[in-house]
């Protein structure tokens, strides 16, 4: 047993201690209105392998909530107690039986000895699973230059269980970032290490080996990575990226590049292949991914202004250029995708479903980093007509920013500050045949409001894995510890 | 033990908790003030577990517990006094002789005196000395001169036990053992498995920990310096294991009478004289100077920064721009800043360093001046500075006032939360809950509602090197902005430059009579 799981085990005691009251519901009154829960669960769609829907009532001013959820086609659970924490295996018989339909919550709730009776509301399972093991993400405190306890962690979908990665307690002094895998599938990830002992780590093929990823042809380190999926080539950009802080602005941040370029790394050869074309004077180019067939590289383009007087002014659109994985070489036409000048936006982090239908983007007023822009949005781009338009049925008035599709591109998640304004949490949802997203849930916990408000942490860059990430921790720590790394070529 | 020396334990014992108490509530309160707010200790379940599952988790949880007090600087003098009390009876215990002979009394002094003076080492935290008592409390249980086979079962049991309740302090119980069981030449064999236990206990629990194994060697929350412990721990260690040891064995003069009493007296007096001797060097002035302004700054005593300057001119950056700040708060910067002894602009805002200490001292500077978004980063930096992960209390206060002021009350309800949950936080919490979302409570609040009053009214990147423009900006904004037009006035004066003072001047002037709209 280790640590963690003593703790996730005491935890769980204390909790049921906490939670129960075990009060019978008799002549309830009915309130012809929702109950004001936390998280908004009413109307959600979920898939069916997802851990139960525990959610508080949004007021503490009650004695004892009682939940009856029943299914469409079958099927009951029930919870009591002060708050609606359901049992992991009844949850799981309860959707995997009402897949394709609907599950009816009634919430009653005691006030002062009475019981109220509010409306019922659904929570609809999709027919479309998430087949994928969990969630991966980054979980560091929303701050500015300094950081403390950070790390990257895992997170089972079907349960509640969140493991360590790799946290920074094993490499003191040291930030992990941009944990990324390729598809969702852990057989091949990587992740970069900041500080003292930075490198870039990749795991292939049950190997690990650490990058110095910095050679005298580039700006300096890779940063921003993509996966192809082959798993041969990882595109990266590299940044000499600076921050400013608004005196004023709710934005409190402001992240720009002096100048930005990208490259390929070829994982068999530890060769970093360059392209003129993205790696334009007067051009920043970021965030390069490939598309589904692998046969086209996006990516990110603004103009380069000066800094910190053309802030406001730079605007990053998205572009697409050939990739050829037989001779491992670019294309030689860059391709705009959405002109950003035009439209008066600036893309970051498109993100191609895997199905080869749609990217995901994020688009704020102007910059390149809209985690920390208030009116940051969701955006979709249709691959097959060229239309794109803001995932209205999924933003939110503050920030959504990073985000990431499932492997069967069914579902994304993506992070939102929509809660406080500064903490970013993770929510899920759907996309149907028509390329309306359903509406989002944020990522189920135990006990949630008070998991939510006790949690000091954002969460970022998330991205589904196929499977739990088997990492050899303190071989990996020692690693980053040592000195050891090894060193990129580059060709042109 | 005769009657006379009985007395003498007494009265030392008294003396220590007195002077201790006295030492720690009168002279060195600020350094319990500096202690008391890096931690937020929360009255719930998970901050308990999050403690208690890792080595000398118990005694964290402990010790935090206890420094809370150190709210009160009463209290937090009546806990450590107590606890180097406690630290003293159990070597003084641990060292009774058979010929209960007091002689050698004073050397049991040694321990809570080397550790009353490490302490003055500002990175040791308090979870050093509770774990160290956690440790004597089983050398005291230790059936030392029973049966062996009892001792070693108590071995095998209460080494592993004390590991993951004290951490690494419980080597000073296996040493203690060992040094028992070698100097009673009863077992040599239990003596060196005892040391090899330890270690052993160590190596097993490490694959379990996400830390370097060398941490768990060090103390997970021993000290703020988290890649080394500092070396008074070492010698704190060392003294505590083997003074009962050699207490119980030196010879003692055949005399029982009062000059035997004398010696005694006297060797505990040479104990003080030593402490005494070490004072300066475990309490670094210079250093404490600083704390102490960070804690008169913090009550906002600025008078008392004041007379303590006029009394003694303060030079470090952090206690000059504090100084500067007393002096502006008071409306005398402009005036008297020249008075004293001043480091440039550094000494009026100092240099972003990501340290806890000179960010939150600064951002302290820039929340009076109504600078609200820069306090709010520096103050968020000073708590992610704090390098045992801790998080701050004074910094999750200051960060719900400044998102109260910039109108984030959601937020704002967020950190208040949290803070309800605190022992000595909590009525303040629940007070200010009230003003979230209530916008005119806040218009009123006479900090807060001034304060958003003072903030900027148009937007652009903080830069320290133009902190005189921003300066500016802030008197454009609200020209009652009396701070603000004192550091304006000021800054020029740091550079000895008269034009520029001039020019300001001029604007300051034209500003208040309407005459001018830009900076």
């Amino acid at each position: 047993m280790t640590f963690s799981m003593m703790r996730r085990f005491m935890l769980s005691l204390a909790l049921a201690t906490l939670m129960s009251c075990e009060h019978h519901v008799e002549n309830a009154v009915d309130v012809e209105e929702f109950p004001s829960i936390f998280p908004d669960y009413i109307g959600v769609t979920i898939p069916s392998d997802i851990a139960p829907m525990d959610f508080d009532l949004t007021d503490t001013d009650f004695d004892c909530m009682d939940v009856t959820v029943k299914g469409e086609r079958g099927g009951k659970i029930h919870s009591n107690g002060t708050t609606a924490d359901f049992d992991v295996d009844e949850w799981r018989d309860l959707l995997s039986l009402n897949k394709g339909g609907k599950i009816v919550f009634s919430v009653c709730v005691e006030r002062n000895g009475k019981w109220f009776r509010y409306k019922e509301f659904d929570m609809y399972v999709s027919q479309h699973d998430l087949e994928e093991w969990g969630l991966t993400y980054r979980r560091v405190a929303p701050g500015y230059e300094v950081y403390s306890q950070m790390g990257l962690y895992q997170r089972d979908l079907s349960s509640f269980d969140e493991y360590e990665i790799l946290s920074n307690e094993r490499i003191p002094g040291n930030c992990v970032n941009c944990h990324t895998s390729n598809k969702t599938n852990p057989d091949n990830y990587l992740f970069h290490v900041r500080g003292g002992q930075g490198a870039t780590v990749l795991h292939k093929k049950g190997n690990t080996m650490l990058l110095d990823t910095k050679t005298s042809e580039t700006l300096g380190l890779c940063v921003y990575p993509y996966w192809h999926k082959d798993g041969r080539f990882v595109a990266f950009s590299t940044n000499n990226t600076r921050q400013a802080f608004h005196v004023s602005d709710p934005s409190r941040v402001e992240v720009f590049d002096y100048d930005s370029d990208l490259q390929i790394l070829d994982t068999e050869s530890n060769t970093l292949l360059l392209s003129p074309l993205v790696m334009r004077e007067d051009y920043n180019e970021t965030y390069p991914c490939f598309s589904a067939d692998g046969s086209r590289l996006f990516f990110c383009s603004a103009k380069q202004r000066d800094f910190p007087t053309g802030t406001r002014d730079v605007r990053y659109g998205l572009m697409a250029m050939d990739f050829d994985v037989s001779h491992a070489s670019y294309g030689s036409v860059v391709d705009t995708l959405i002109d950003a000048e035009r439209d008066s936006i600036s893309i970051a982090f498109p993100k191609p479903s895997y199905d080869g239908r749609y990217i995901m983007f994020t688009v704020a007023d102007y910059g390149t980093f809209p985690i920390w822009h208030h009116e940051a949005d969701l955006c979709l781009l249709n691959l097959s007509d060229g239309s794109w338009r803001k995932m209205d049925e999924v933003n939110s008035d503050d920030t959504e920013s990073y985000h990431n599709w499932s492997d069967n591109s069914r579902w994304f998640v993506f992070s939102s500050r929509r809660e406080d304004g500064l903490y970013t949490r993770l929510y899920l949802s759907s996309i149907g045949e028509d390329g309306m997203a359903t509406k989002p849930f944020l990522l189920p916990q135990r006990n949630p409001r008070h998991f939510y408000e006790r949690m000091m942490y954002s969460y970022n860059v998330p991205d589904f894995t196929k499977r739990k990430v088997e990492m050899e921790k303190r071989k990996v720590s020692n690693g980053i510890l040592s000195e050891q790394r090894i060193r990129l070529s580059s060709r042109r | 033990m005769g009657k006379e020396k009985r007395w003498m334990v007494v009265v030392v014992m008294v003396l220590l908790t007195v002077c201790s108490w006295c030492f720690w509530a009168l002279r060195y309160p600020h350094a319990m003030a500096y202690q008391e707010q890096l931690q937020m200790f929360l009255f719930d379940h998970e901050y308990f577990t999050e403690r208690i599952c890792h080595p000398g988790g118990l005694a964290r949880y402990v010790s935090e517990f206890l420094v809370q007090f150190y709210n009160n600087v009463y209290a937090g003098a009546f806990v450590i006094s107590m606890l180097l009390l406690a630290v003293h009876y159990a070597v003084g215990v641990l060292s009774r002789r058979r010929d209960e002979s007091c002689f050698w009394y004073a050397l049991t002094l040694l321990p809570s005196l080397a550790l009353w003076m490490s302490m003055g080492d500002m990175n040791v935290r308090f979870m050093f000395a509770v774990s160290l008592l956690f440790a004597l409390v089983a050398m005291v249980g230790y059936p030392r001169g029973k049966d062996l086979r009892c001792c070693v079962s108590y071995l095998i049991i209460l080494t592993p036990l004390l590991f993951m309740a004290a951490g690494p302090s419980f080597f000073v119980f296996v040493l203690y053992v060992s040094l028992t069981e070698l100097t009673s030449r009863r077992s040599v064999v239990l003596a060196l498995l005892a040391l090899f236990y330890s270690v052993v206990c160590v190596i097993c629990v490490a694959p379990f920990v996400p830390c370097p194994v060398y941490r768990l060697f060090y103390g997970i929350g021993y000290s703020l310096v988290i890649n080394e412990l500092p070396t008074s721990l070492y010698a704190v260690m060392t003294l505590t294991s083997v003074t009962p040891v050699v207490t119980r064995l030196l010879p003692v003069p055949d005399d029982k009478g009062k000059r035997s009493l004398v010696i005694s007296l006297c060797m505990c007096v040479a104990a003080a004289l030593l402490t005494a001797g070490v004072y300066p060097s475990a309490f670094q002035k210079s250093r404490y100077d600083v704390l102490r302004s960070d804690y008169l700054m913090r009550s906002m005593r600025w008078d008392s920064i004041i007379r303590e300057a006029e009394k003694e001119q303060p030079h470090a950056p952090l206690t000059v721009a504090t100084l500067n700040l007393a002096l502006a708060m008071r409306g005398q910067l402009t005036e008297r800043g020249g008075q004293f002894f001043q480091n440039g602009w550094q000494g009026a805002f100092p240099a972003f360093n990501k340290n806890f200490e000179y960010s939150i001292m600064t951002a302290e500077i820039y929340y009076h001046l109504g600078l609200i978004n820069t306090a709010q980063r520096l103050d968020f930096e000073a708590m992610e500075a704090i390098p045992d992960n801790n998080k701050s209390v004074r910094v999750v206060k200051r960060l719900a006032e400044t998102n109260i002021i910039n109108g984030d009350y959601v937020v704002a309800r967020r950190y208040l939360r949290l803070l309800e949950k605190t022992m000595f936080y909590s009525t303040w919490a629940k007070r200010t809950l009230s003003l979230v979302g209530n916008e005119m409570a806040v218009e009123k609040h006479p900090e807060y509602g001034y304060l958003r009053k003072m903030r900027l009214r148009n937007d652009f990147f903080f830069s320290e090197q133009e902190i005189d423009k921003i300066m500016g900006q802030l008197v454009m904004s609200n020209k009652d902005n009396n701070l603000a037009v004192q550091y304006l006035l000021f800054l020029p004066q740091l550079e000895g430059n008269r034009q520029k003072y001039m020019m300001y001047l001029d604007f300051v002037n034209n500003i208040r009579s309407g005459a001018v709209s830009d900076f």
